[in-house]
């Protein structure tokens, strides 16, 4: 009886996703043990060639983003080869950061690229070097292919691997899920923050800070100091690293369900809520210059997500490069 | 919505020419057939007339329609037109939307095929509202007919005094072991001249013996929970240690006391004992230990209790907490001068002989420190030239920004008062501007300058110190209207300083008032609400709202009583149903959902938001900003407000 | 052959510019057809991502339109919050290569009917000056 096989395929990567998944020893020994490590090409020595020589695939873990021409290609042959496709870290997932490169053309990185890298040799006239696929619209995996589970996080933490490992355990033989199975809570941080006072008084969020601005009381809620955390709109389901080190959220596990675009929920919501006892004081030109202080607008509410966000398929919609809605 | 499939009709009405002159109604009733649920479409030339409302009625019965889209005029001229036809043929009112086609549309564009297009746009975004609307029922909620009173000043007095009149019951509850307020400080008032304790001590009576009204003195609301209709207050009543009921004001017990306090009465002029009464015509009518200063609880003195007569003494009173359960509050709590030893240039606290409004009125009354002789602190004296300062800290950005209304009036009044009894005494005013607005203020104040000569000076004044030689104060300041420098010679030196606001911000924050940032109590709207407050049940007057003079505040009382009378009136409160809900399995505790209400209306329970029905107004301010969205508006859903966008756009 | 005419969604609170617009309907004052009015509670209540979902849907134009800063408004703040909301908004829409001019947010109280009928005629002519917001077939973008 042949165990069911197991690939690992990299897209746009940091390598972070491999660190975690090999840094999760009881998670990973899990995983060796159920299934046969067919491609991971980080830990066993193997080419794409081998990873296409597979006639069937149980399950398929894709890491990183689809940036080029080749990572699509890949993702559409993984979801047509594999019974179940895992989307694997927050830029699978949802783009993660160097989504934020998805609303500069293409022609415009590779510009700046060789425009701000110096090198003494240009490699012209090497003979045998491979050349650089194309950069292709920067997407996250979902929106490429349908996949069946999420494992979020920049990487995902210990914890949430094992969940996965749990998951994944369920669909070792037969069915897919019928909806992705996002490995992850379903409420937002608040719900499970340490710092949430335990008498629930009244939410003000009197200036927007940087957090190089306040000494950050470890014990207090983020948003009480002024410091912009997106703790409310993200997923529970973490360990806590960043907020225990006294960090607010930046979001890596991606939005609650049915909301894609983090950014428009933080302005309905955090962003009104800031000066409220002041309003009439400041009035809208007081409000504008605290509003001011919020410089990189993409980085804060889509640092994660931006691919997947509403403005973004609203903006390829109004190109009239598909995927409008 | 409801788990009924919708089954919508929409009645288009012609309003004669109004709508049918622009707009092809058949066109429009023709398209409207088309939309998903709606199972009758017809027109009418006057949908508000009896027989159009009929075709309504006819129609929800025949066709079984659980929803109704009427496309006339607008809601505000006949929503309840309609509501009240449905609701006659068995459907409840909230099923029913309407497209107001002809303000926004037939009159509007003159294109009649933009017309109609548009008219057919507002058509299918009302059935997509529709659609979406659940039966609601009006929200009732039983109402305490009580009332508490927090102050006991002539604000809180005369609110209190008409509340009961009117046969509602009244706590009033006062800091200070006194009620009376600053107005028992004063020795008359402008611009009539009236001895102030005269027309304030029968009203103190009246509210005394009025047996509606229960006065908690020496006390202090310490917490407020509840909504409208449903207060529940705790009240700190303080040991007195006297035992009111037995306490024949013999004064024996003050003679024999051996410890001396500032009298907080006579703004420290003078001195009173550990056992006191704050003034004779005091009510609660008894006397008081203070007990920071009283040598009981020291080396066990009990002189007082060896020589009162009905053994009216007793140490072994405590504080005690009382709660009480009330339909509405009223917040009267007055104010208190501004600290004037702030205006450094002026020496008040470093020179005896300058004084404030509050302590010069001590001095002019005829039951004050000086027995009514205008005789300066520092060496009893009597005053000959009298210096006042108008604007003392106000109008200042480095101390008060506001003008407090009253002082130009106090001041005259002082100044006429002087001369009155100093006839050839001297008395002089620095002023800024003279603030007379009131009636027969303006004369008032010209006959204090040419009757009474006293002399006005526009200008500020820069320093006020004391000759070490003469021992008389010296007033440095400038005279704006000849350019010169002014020095003034004065034995007294009082300075008109502006009023602050004393509401505590903890029991503020506890009513859900909401203070500016001089610590005012808002009203939600000058003019068209200009007694409330934010939170309903919650009234506001007298110097709390902002600066007023006795005349005013007394009117303003009034009003917060009428008010007050109007809420506690029924039995129950009814209300529109149409405001949030929180779904507590979305909601994950955040609370960025407590700071957006205006109202306060949302707290929270075992962990998850909830919206107090009676407090929320329905203006959706949370279900915009809840990250979970796990706060809808009723009738008011996100998910038919996208409806309503796709079909305007589409 | 019809051209392509611009698509306007206004979002009028009850309490004033609702009333404005009715107002207006009353004194037959003529304007953009354009622009169709949904009427809220309160301008607070417009939802940036109801904004976005007119512009996703076809609307080439949004304008909120709610009562005058700092008193007007019946429920006390809502038009501050639909202030901080539309502020941002606008600047995000230019992060993603939309023109903030494309959403405009607008005090009118309850008399100033004139006003509005301003705004909305403006409006139209800025979101005619645009074009279309999508490259589609007929749309000619400038």
């Amino acid at each position: 009886m042949t165990r069911p096989n197991l690939v690992i395929v990299h897209g746009a990567i940091c390598g972070g996703c491999d660190v975690a998944l090999a840094n999760s020893a009881e998670a990973l020994l899990k995983i060796l043990d159920g299934y046969e490590l067919a491609f991971w090409s980080v830990a066993v020595d193997s080419r794409l060639t081998d990873l296409k020589s597979l006639g069937r695939i149980d399950v398929a873990i894709f890491m990183g983003g689809v940036r080029t021409w080749e990572d699509e290609e890949n993702a559409r042959w993984l979801r047509e080869k594999s019974r179940v496709l895992v989307a694997f870290g927050s830029c699978a997932a949802y783009g993660g950061i160097p989504g934020l490169a998805a609303l500069s053309p293409p022609r415009e990185i590779i510009n700046v690229v060789k425009a701000t890298v110096t090198t003494t040799s240009r490699g012209e006239g090497l003979e045998g070097l491979p050349k650089l696929p194309e950069l292709g619209t920067y997407r996250a995996l979902p929106d490429v292919v349908s996949v069946d589970i999420v494992v979020p996080g920049c990487p995902p933490p210990i914890k949430v691997i094992n969940e996965f490992v749990n998951v994944l355990s369920k669909y070792t033989s037969g069915e897919r899920p019928t909806e992705p199975v996002v490995v992850a809570g379903s409420k937002a941080q608040c719900e499970v923050c340490p710092r949430k006072p335990k008498d629930f008084p009244k939410l003000q969020i009197p200036e927007i800070k940087r957090v190089y601005e306040v000494k950050i009381d470890e014990n207090k809620c983020f948003l009480e100091q002024g410091i912009l955390c997106l703790g409310p709109l993200t997923r529970d389901g973490c360990e806590h690293s960043c907020i225990s080190a006294n960090m607010p959220c930046t979001g890596c596990f991606g939005p609650l369900p049915g909301f894609e675009d983090v950014g428009l929920r933080y302005i309905a919501g955090v962003l009104a809520l800031v000066a409220v006892e002041r309003e009439k004081e400041l009035m809208e030109q007081g409000l504008a210059k605290i509003l001011d202080k919020l410089l990189d607008r993409l980085g804060v509410f889509y640092r994660y997500t931006l691919p997947r966000s509403r403005l973004y398929k609203l903006k390829l919609g109004v190109e009239g490069g598909g995927g409008a809605k | 919505m409801d788990s009924e499939e919708p089954r919508i009709g929409v009645f288009v009405c012609h309003c004669g020419l109004n709508i049918a002159g622009v707009i092809d109604v058949k066109k429009v009733v023709e398209e409207a057939a088309k939309l998903p649920h709606v199972v009758h479409a017809e027109d009418y030339i006057y949908m508000c007339s009896a027989p159009g409302q009929e075709l309504i009625k006819k129609a929800i019965v025949e066709k079984k329609l659980n929803a109704v889209v009427v496309a006339a005029c607008t809601p505000t001229m006949h929503y309840e037109t309609f509501a009240r036809a449905v609701e006659a043929a068995g459907l409840n009112r909230y099923r029913l939307e309407m497209a107001a086609i002809r303000e926004f549309s037939s009159w509007v564009h003159p294109d009649k095929k933009k017309a109609t297009e548009k008219a057919m746009k507002l058509v299918k975004a009302a059935v997509a509202k529709v659609a979406g609307n659940s039966s609601l029922d009006p929200i009732k909620s039983k109402v305490v007919k009580k009332a508490l009173v927090i102050g006991g000043g002539i604000a809180g007095i005369t609110a209190a005094l008409d509340l009961a009149n009117a046969g509602i019951p009244v706590v009033l509850v006062e800091k200070s072991p006194s009620i009376g307020g600053k107005m028992a400080m004063l020795s008359e008032t402008f611009p009539t001249l009236d001895c102030a304790q005269c027309i304030l001590t029968p009203k103190m009576a009246e509210v005394a013996r009025h047996p509606l009204v229960r006065i908690y003195a020496n006390s202090e609301v310490v917490d407020a929970s509840g909504y409208v209709g449903n207060f529940k207050v705790k009240i700190l009543q303080r040991a007195r240690y006297v035992r009111v009921a037995d306490c024949r004001l013999c004064g024996f017990c003050e003679r024999v006391c051996p410890v001396k306090a500032p009298s907080e009465f006579n703004r420290e002029l003078s001195e009173r004992k550990a056992i006191y009464i704050p003034f004779p015509q005091a009510i609660p009518s008894a006397y008081v230990i203070d007990r920071a200063n009283c040598k009981h609880w020291v080396d066990g003195c009990e002189r007082c209790l060896k020589v009162c007569p009905t053994k009216a003494i007793d140490f072994n009173d405590g504080d005690k907490l009382v709660e009480e359960e009330v339909g509405a509050i009223i917040v009267a709590t007055g104010y208190e001068l501004f600290p004037a030893e702030k205006l450094r240039e002026y020496g008040y606290g470093v020179y005896r002989d300058v004084i404030d409004s509050l302590q010069f009125e001590r001095i002019l009354s005829a039951g004050g420190p000086t027995r009514g002789s205008i005789l300066r602190p520092s060496d009893g004296k009597p005053v000959k030239k009298v210096v006042f300062i108008q604007c003392a800290g106000s109008r200042d950005v480095n101390y008060l920004e506001y003008c407090s209304k009253i002082c130009c009036m106090y001041t005259a009044k002082h100044a006429l008062i002087f001369k009155e009894r100093v006839p050839d005494g001297e008395a002089y005013v620095f002023y800024i501007d003279i603030r007379a607005a009131g009636k027969g203020y303006e004369e008032f104040i010209k006959r204090v300058q040419e009757e009474f000569q006293v002399n006005y000076i526009r200008g500020r004044v820069n320093r006020v110190y004391r000759d070490p030689k003469t021992g008389e104060m010296v007033v440095v300041g400038f005279d704006t209207l000849t350019g010169q420098v002014v020095t003034v010679k004065a034995d007294l030196v009082v300075l008109a300083t502006g009023l602050v606001p004393t509401l505590p911000r903890e029991l503020a924050s506890k009513l859900r008032i909401q203070l500016d940032k001089y610590g005012f109590a808002q009203e939600v709207h000058p003019k068209l609400r200009p007694v409330e407050t934010v939170t309903s049940g919650v009234f506001i007057c007298g110097v709390i709202h902002a600066p007023k003079d006795i005349a005013e505040t007394v009117a303003q009382a009034s009003a917060a009583a009428a008010k007050t009378m109007e809420l506690l009136s029924s039995e129950f409160i009814v209300k529109e149903p149409l405001v949030a809900v929180v779904d507590r399995d979305l909601c994950s505790g955040c609370r960025v959902c407590t700071g957006i209400c205006p109202y306060g209306a949302i707290e929270f329970v075992d962990g998850k938001a909830k919206v107090n029905e009676l407090l929320c107004e329905g203006c959706g301010a949370c279900v915009v900003a809840c990250p979970s969205r796990a706060i809808e508006l009723r009738n008011y859903l996100t998910k038919q407000l996208v409806e309503m966008v796709r079909a305007v756009v589409e | 052959m019809s051209f392509w005419e611009p698509k306007i969604v206004a979002f009028l609170c009850k309490w004033c510019s609702g009333a404005a617009a009715e107002l207006a309907g009353v004194s037959r004052l003529m304007y953009s057809p354009n622009v169709v009015p949904i009427v809220v509670p309160c301008s607070g209540r417009v939802d940036p991502d109801l904004v976005v979902e007119a512009f996703m849907n076809g609307a080439d134009g949004v304008v909120v339109t709610g009562c005058h800063t700092p008193s007007d408004c019946h429920y006390i703040a809502g038009n501050f919050k639909a202030f901080k909301r539309i502020y941002v908004l606008r600047k995000l829409l230019g992060d993603f290569g939309i023109e903030p001019e494309r959403l405009r947010l607008e005090w009118v109280s309850a008399v100033e009917s004139q006003k509005l009928k301003a705004v909305f005629d403006e409006f139209t002519a800025t979101i005619r000056k645009l074009g279309p917001l999508r490259a589609g077939p007929r749309g000619e973008s400038t």
